[in-house]
């Protein structure tokens, strides 16, 4: 047995498993797909045909990208808005032919005739999009429709223009060079392709039409409510993939000098081959330039390739087809399954061993009626006050799951009043020295609300640690703060890993998730100071103005870290095997500290922590609701010392009204208690305790 | 021993005579150096041909001739086939400039769209034959038909037959395939060449059918229901024109309409004619194009010139098939040529 | 086919199936009807009702109790050496006790003649008189006594029996072997065996000759005890406790499951129980958290109260639930007399009182 607890130890410390899940949930996991199997394609190629890549097709290759690679970019596009578009092909041959007849036929200047190429794409383009985006008329069909007509309209005038398009070369030097000129070995045509491309890509990424384009895409209606104007959003994108295929078009009349009557015919089949291929979901709202590019590349490979290796040209139309069907079915089950692929690898249980609990607790930790004669303050008025604190006129302040500050006015507290509304879930709360009230909001961050109830950020970030693939200069669950006698204000983030909503999954992970972050207003910046924390919550400063407590909830210990001072940085064990969870530490009165005991160890669960494959297990194949959980319906209040020892405990030994208790503030004699799933703040009286006692004075002198 | 006059001439004849068996007997010829260099200077050479498509009687023919004869005389024959795709054509020849093989065969979709590439290809120094259908490039060698001179003589077949006051009516009907190809835009040229000099006759349609017969049978059925005293038809190629002649054949115009088309020659198109399908049948003679093709790749293969350096070209001559003249010489099967 | 199933548990997609539980929905669709019944009485444990000629008696700890209709006051009949485990009454006036560890005890007021069953002493779960002389006998376990059931659950155990015991012969004769915690028995109109093998969740029935048992009512959501014959043919079925994901998934985890049966004392395991204790070392499931103060009714509860009335073909037609927000949980015995149907609420130790409803 303790080998085996050995190994698992080991096994844990050193292969977490954890990168898997945090790497799957990474926005750019859907094009790393595509570029893996890019890179298998082209090993396969340089095995299959030896030779293949080299300067001179290289250079032919990236002609070829170049017109193609701008269908697919205008394909992309209209997928991304959430349409399709198979007219692409005829309008590209519209424009091939719109470009010769300038060029050729009437031998118009070089700018005229990409205008006029231009224009054609704009008006084919405009049809749809005013077909699609404003009629509302499906996309599917619409294309058909106009694939049909701009097809038909390109085989009533090629016959007639015909031999005079191939009869006349046009006189221009500029068409040259764009059609087989280039710069230092690069082809002119793809540096024009890449120039667009870039322009696209930040346009997509980072201006507004691109978010807006994700947004009708991916969820049409919430865009609406949003105020985006859909359908102008989705004219826009198919006016955007005609011009993309006019210059493409462009480019290709400049290279050949001339057109078949086959040509774009089948076009929309490869192209949109490359783009489901390059990770485009079909979907809409998911792509980029890059899932473009690659599926281009992917397709242009393939089908040199294979002419390359002198396979009859049917067998290439057959394995494009197999290609694109398998493609099309991966993306359809991928963005199904993604998230629950994703849920399911995510959590990542780690071993956590706590030592057992010993006897002498079972006495000092035995159940009592302590907090049976609590009066309750503001019961059904708020939801989830995790943290209660006074001021110095004696009102009640507390967070609440709504977003709000609700304050309780003193002596009765019986009226109340929304101090401030800030959003997320207010968590720890404390006044500074100039009177402003700073709270953790969960989901959010560290803001400051000044006396009149004006809001404002204190911070939100924090400086992104190299090693870690989440991105951790978010911050995700602030969860208490205090502040040092210079102004620095010292937080908790109890996890990086798991958002406000799932912390519970945090519980069953039991890594050391969370760190300790501090703040320095004089200068601005934020620095996370101690890492790797399992779920650190409550947080408070040490008398002597250089240390500070913090709790580690799910390790069942308090520990104190030295911020300053001979011992700074270190930090060292306060109380361990508490047989319970650690929330909220606070200040006493006669030198001692509260700590809130959210829920008590249960055998079974400390059993749990110490088998992280059967955790793991349950994670995948239970439901949520089903997942052993520590006992947080029952919590009791701890007394300590300043030097860790326990003075005292207190219960609500039936549990109706505070079964857990989060945090605890004493303030004149009284201890008032919160709980983030209750619906009520308790207020209990300390018979020995000093009654003119309160946190400001004790902090800040005369506060 | 002491021999006398007779008697030395005898010892002389007897000489000559055993000298002239013996050297009878070591006679084994002259090696040939021509033949000898024929047949080893190709070997280890590589041979492309970029055709419009396989599985059609034309590049079927062609490529079992040269196949035939790239497997007596040693070198390596390659076919790259875009499958009817004219960009998958130009993807095949832009690679193959970068493999450079030593002779390509290439048979163009249009005068315009390999034209830039057969001249890149040129440059690189791979030699280039084109086959039947051309380009406005003109490169190391040209073997096929004058599709100038098919027009003109189709063109004179329906003069012939649909004059004024000699037939129903002088209505003529085209149907073209393609409009860029050599086989469209030369042989129109020498039909209206001949037409212009007679104007009375009337083009009534002239629509592009890109090689499909159902496009070419539809094409010609309404043209009757259109013109139901249609005299004569054009179709630039046999396979797509199976199609014109059987929509004159639903409409019961067998004997009416004159259909004159062009074609490699083969059985097929022979029994066409023998039943009166086509009228008239201007053959240019697959297996003496395959055969022609042939010289011109050793011509090429053995030749010191650089490419494009010398360039040539060779209209081959046509034969007229009517229902008289079907025979064994004129029709070919493609297990013929393997 | 191992490979294969070890393969697709990879995937994700194996076991699911297997850890399931079928829903509590049609005529199992969960109410509060227990929780709002007419409370008779309070009594610890309360459990093991029979119908002794027109009065109720139950079983609480060691004491068999009978029950005055006036006033609905518990009086003692008799004090055991052991804990009561199954009652049964003969037409005749008979009773037959099952005492823990004693075996059958049978008599009335205060004339018992004990009878012996051998091993199977420390686990009878139910009894049934055939006839006046001739009982049937369920026997839980021979490995594990009757408050160790918790641990028979948790070691998959299979080792229960159904007796025919004759009151003056020797021997007991063993009709089936090898059922998994038979904890209720009945005849059927047909004169065959219905038996509720409870860790099974199912209802089998049997031959008195002891045929192979075949499934009569499967895919249960709860764990079932005892039935009893309802008027108009058909039968009650008490319930006793639910079953749940996690209790599934741990009788498959082999290593968490030895490691807590050896470490941790069965009150805290994860698994059923007659009732939510308050000692705060319970297991807990993540659904069970009480939010705004309220515990949730569709909350996993380790613990639920559920009757069941069964048609003679044994489908459900109606049922009474006390779902994770409610007390009467714990069921192990219900009886119809007069016109009322009796529920022995064992985790709440109350006697519930219903009106019998509907005819199916």
């Amino acid at each position: 047995m303790a080998s085996s607890e050995a190994l698992t130890r080991f096994r844990y410390r050193y292969l977490s498993g954890r990168l898997v899940g945090e790497i799957l949930s990474k926005s750019w996991i859907d094009s790393a797909i595509p570029v893996a199997v890019l890179a298998v394609v082209l090993v396969a190629m340089s095995v299959l045909v030896p030779g293949i890549f080299t300067t001179g097709y290289v250079s032919d290759l990236s002609r070829q990208l170049a017109e193609f690679g701008l269908l697919a970019l205008a394909l992309t596009i209209v997928v991304m808005s959430g349409g399709i578009d198979l007219s692409i092909g005829s309008t590209f041959a519209l424009c091939v032919l719109a470009s010769l007849i300038g060029m050729n036929v009437l031998g118009l200047p070089f700018g005229v005739s990409l205008a006029t190429a231009l224009g054609t794409g704009i008006i084919c383009g405009t049809l749809n999009g005013l077909l699609i985006g404003y009629l509302r008329l499906r996309a599917f069909i619409t294309t058909l429709v106009t694939l049909v007509i701009y097809r038909a309209l390109y085989d009533i005038v090629f016959p007639r223009l015909a031999s005079a398009i191939v009869g006349n070369t046009p006189d221009s030097p500029l068409w040259d060079y764009l059609g087989f000129g280039d710069f230092y070995g690069i082809p002119i045509s793809f540096l024009v392709f890449a120039a667009i491309a870039l322009v696209i890509h930040i346009t997509l990424s980072r201006l507004r039409p691109g978010w807006h384009l994700r947004a009708v895409g991916g969820a049409r209606k919430s865009a609406y409510n949003a105020g985006i104007n859909v359908k102008r959003t989705v004219c826009l994108a198919y006016v955007a993939s005609g011009v993309l295929s006019a210059i493409a078009a462009f480019l290709f009349s400049a290279r050949l000098g001339s057109t078949g009557a086959d040509t774009g015919i089948g076009l929309e089949i490869s192209v949109l081959t490359a783009v489901v291929l390059g990770g485009v979901s079909l979907g809409g709202g998911r792509g980029s330039v890059g899932n473009a590019i690659i599926g281009a590349i992917l397709v242009l490979i393939l089908t040199n390739g294979l002419i390359r290796m002198s396979t009859p040209g049917s067998v290439n139309q057959l394995v494009l087809g197999l290609i694109l069907i398998f493609a099309v079915l991966f993306d359809a089950k991928w963005v199904k399954n993604r998230g629950k692929i994703l849920s399911k690898v995510y959590v990542s249980p780690t071993y956590l061993a706590l030592p057992p609990r010993e006897d002498r607790d079972l006495a000092t930790f035995a159940l009592n009626d302590r907090l049976s004669e609590v009066e309750t303050i503001g019961l059904g008025v708020v939801e989830g006050p995790e943290d209660v604190v006074l001021d110095a006129d004696d009102n009640l302040y507390t967070g609440t799951r709504h977003g709000t500050i609700v304050r309780f006015l003193a002596p009765d507290y019986r009226r109340s009043e929304v101090f401030a509304r800030i959003g997320g879930h207010p968590l720890g709360l404390a006044f500074d020295k100039q009177g402003d009230l700073l709270t953790c909001v969960g989901g959010m961050g560290v803001y400051r609300v000044s006396p009149n109830g004006a809001v404002s950020l204190v911070t939100d970030e924090t400086n992104r640690s190299w090693l870690s693939v989440i991105d951790d200069s978010r911050l995700r669950l602030p969860d208490d703060l205090d502040i040092a006698p210079d102004g620095r204000i010292f937080f908790s983030e109890a996890t990086i890993r798991y958002e406000m909503a799932d912390w519970v999954t945090d519980a069953l992970e039991g890594r050391g998730n969370g760190r300790l972050i501090c703040h320095d207003p004089r200068t601005g910046q934020t620095r996370t100071v101690l890492r790797g924390l399992i779920f650190p919550n409550g947080i408070t400063m040490c008398r002597d103005g250089q240390s500070l407590l913090f709790a580690e909830t799910w390790a069942c210990r308090i520990s104190r870290y030295w911020f300053d001072g001979p011992k700074k940085g270190t930090h060292e064990v306060f109380i361990s095997n508490l047989p319970g969870y650690p929330d909220n530490i606070n200040r006493g009165s006669k030198g001692t500290y509260w700590v809130a005991l959210l829920g008590l160890r249960t055998s079974t669960f400390d059993l749990a922590m110490r088998k992280p494959g059967f955790r793991r297990r349950m994670a995948h194949r239970i439901a949520a609701d089903e997942w052993l959980f520590p006992n947080v319906n029952r919590g009791c209040i701890v007394h300590i010392s300043e030097t860790g020892e326990v003075l005292d405990v207190l219960w609500d030994r039936d549990g109706k009204n505070h079964p857990s208790i989060t945090s605890t503030c004493e303030h004149k004699g009284y201890l008032y208690l919160g709980g983030v799933s209750n619906n009520r703040i308790g207020r209990v009286k300390l018979p020995d305790a000093d009654p003119e006692w309160t946190a400001q004075r004790d902090y800040w002198g005369q506060g | 021993m002491r021999l006398g006059l007779f008697g030395k001439a005898l010892c002389a004849a007897a000489a000559l005579a055993l000298g002239l068996s013996l050297a009878h007997a070591q006679d084994k010829g002259l090696e040939n150096p021509r033949s000898t260099t024929f047949h080893t200077a190709l070997k280890g050479k590589k041979v492309v041909f970029v055709p419009l498509s396989m599985g059609f009687d034309l590049t079927e023919g062609w490529a079992a001739q040269m196949r035939k004869q790239a497997d007596r005389l040693g070198y390596d024959f390659e076919i790259r086939d875009p499958a009817w795709s004219t960009d998958a054509g130009t993807k095949a020849i832009q690679s193959l400039i970068s493999e450079k093989p030593d002779l390509m065969v290439i048979h163009n979709p249009d005068i315009q769209s390999y034209a830039r590439l057969l001249k890149q290809a040129q440059a690189a120094g791979i030699k280039i034959v084109q086959i039947n259908l051309e380009s406005n490039t003109t490169t190391d060698s040209y073997v096929g038909a004058d599709w100038t001179e098919i027009g003109r003589k189709a063109a004179e077949a329906i003069v012939e037959r649909c004059g004024a006051g000699k037939g129903i009516s002088t209505k003529v009907a085209i149907d073209t395939g393609v409009p860029t190809a050599a086989s469209d835009v030369f042989q129109l040229h020498g039909i209206y060449e001949v037409l212009d000099a007679h104007p009375e006759i009337q083009v009534v349609s002239q629509q592009a059918t890109e090689y499909n017969p159902e496009k070419a049978r539809s094409i010609m059925a309404t043209v009757l229901q259109q013109h139901d005293d249609l005299c004569g038809a054009i179709g630039i190629w046999d396979n797509q024109d199976t199609g014109t002649a059987s929509a004159i054949k639903e409409a019961g115009k067998s004997d009416q309409v004159f259909l004159v088309t062009s074609g490699g020659g083969n059985q097929v198109g022979c029994e066409n004619v023998k039943n009166g399908l086509f009228n008239l049948y201007i053959s240019y003679n697959v297996p003496l194009q395959g055969d022609l093709l042939n010289q011109e790749i050793v011509r090429l293969l053995m030749s010191d010139a650089t490419a494009g350096e010398i360039q040539t070209m060779y209209f081959n001559p046509l034969t007229l098939i009517t229902p008289e003249n079907v025979n064994q010489r004129n029709c070919w099967t493609l297990d013929d040529l393997k | 086919m191992a490979l294969w199933s070890r393969f697709a548990d990879w995937l994700g997609r194996g076991g699911e199936d297997a850890l399931s539980i079928p829903p509590m929905d049609g005529k199992l669709k969960p109410n509060s009807r227990l929780d709002a019944a007419e409370r008779l009485l309070r009594l610890p444990e309360i459990d093991n009702l029979a119908i002794l000629g027109d009065r109720l008696v139950c079983s609480s700890g060691n004491t068999l109790f009978g029950i005055e209709p006036e006033g609905w006051r518990a009086i003692p009949i008799h004090r055991f050496d052991g804990r009561i485990t199954a009652v049964a009454a003969s037409p005749g006036g008979v009773l037959a006790v099952a005492v823990e560890g004693r075996g059958l005890e049978i008599g009335s007021g205060d004339v018992w003649q004990s009878r012996s069953l051998g091993g199977a002493n420390s686990c009878i779960t139910a009894i049934l008189f055939s006839s006046e002389d001739k009982l049937l006998v369920t026997v839980g376990s021979r490995r594990h006594p009757w408050t160790e059931w918790k641990r028979d659950l948790m070691s998959h155990g299979s080792s229960g029996a159904v007796l025919n015991v004759d009151v003056s012969q020797a021997e007991p004769r063993v009709i089936r072997d090898g059922l998994a915690f038979p904890y209720g028995i009945e005849t059927a109109d047909g004169g065959e065996l219905i038996v509720s093998e409870s860790w099974k969740h199912r209802l089998v029935g049997m031959q008195p000759t002891g045929a192979t048992p075949h499934p009569l009512l499967d895919e249960l959501p709860a764990y079932p005890a005892r039935l009893s014959r309802a008027s108009g043919g058909g039968f009650w079925l008490a319930l006793f406790a639910p079953r749940r994901q996690l209790t599934e998934l741990v009788l498959r985890e082999d290593d968490y499951r030895t490691e807590m049966m050896a470490t941790i004392p069965p009150a805290s395991w994860v698994g059923p129980d007659f009732s939510d204790r308050a000692d705060g070392d319970q297991a807990l499931q993540a659904g069970s958290v009480r939010q705004m103060g309220i515990m949730k009714p569709w909350a996993p509860s380790r613990s639920y109260g559920l009757v069941v009335r069964l048609d003679r073909q044994l489908q459900p037609v109606d049922s009474y639930h006390s779902r994770a927000d409610g007390e009467m949980h714990g069921i192990a015995s219900v009886v119809e007399m007069r016109g009322h149907v009796y529920v022995a609420a064992r985790g709440a130790g109350a006697l519930l009182r219903l009106p019998v409803e509907v005819t199916p």
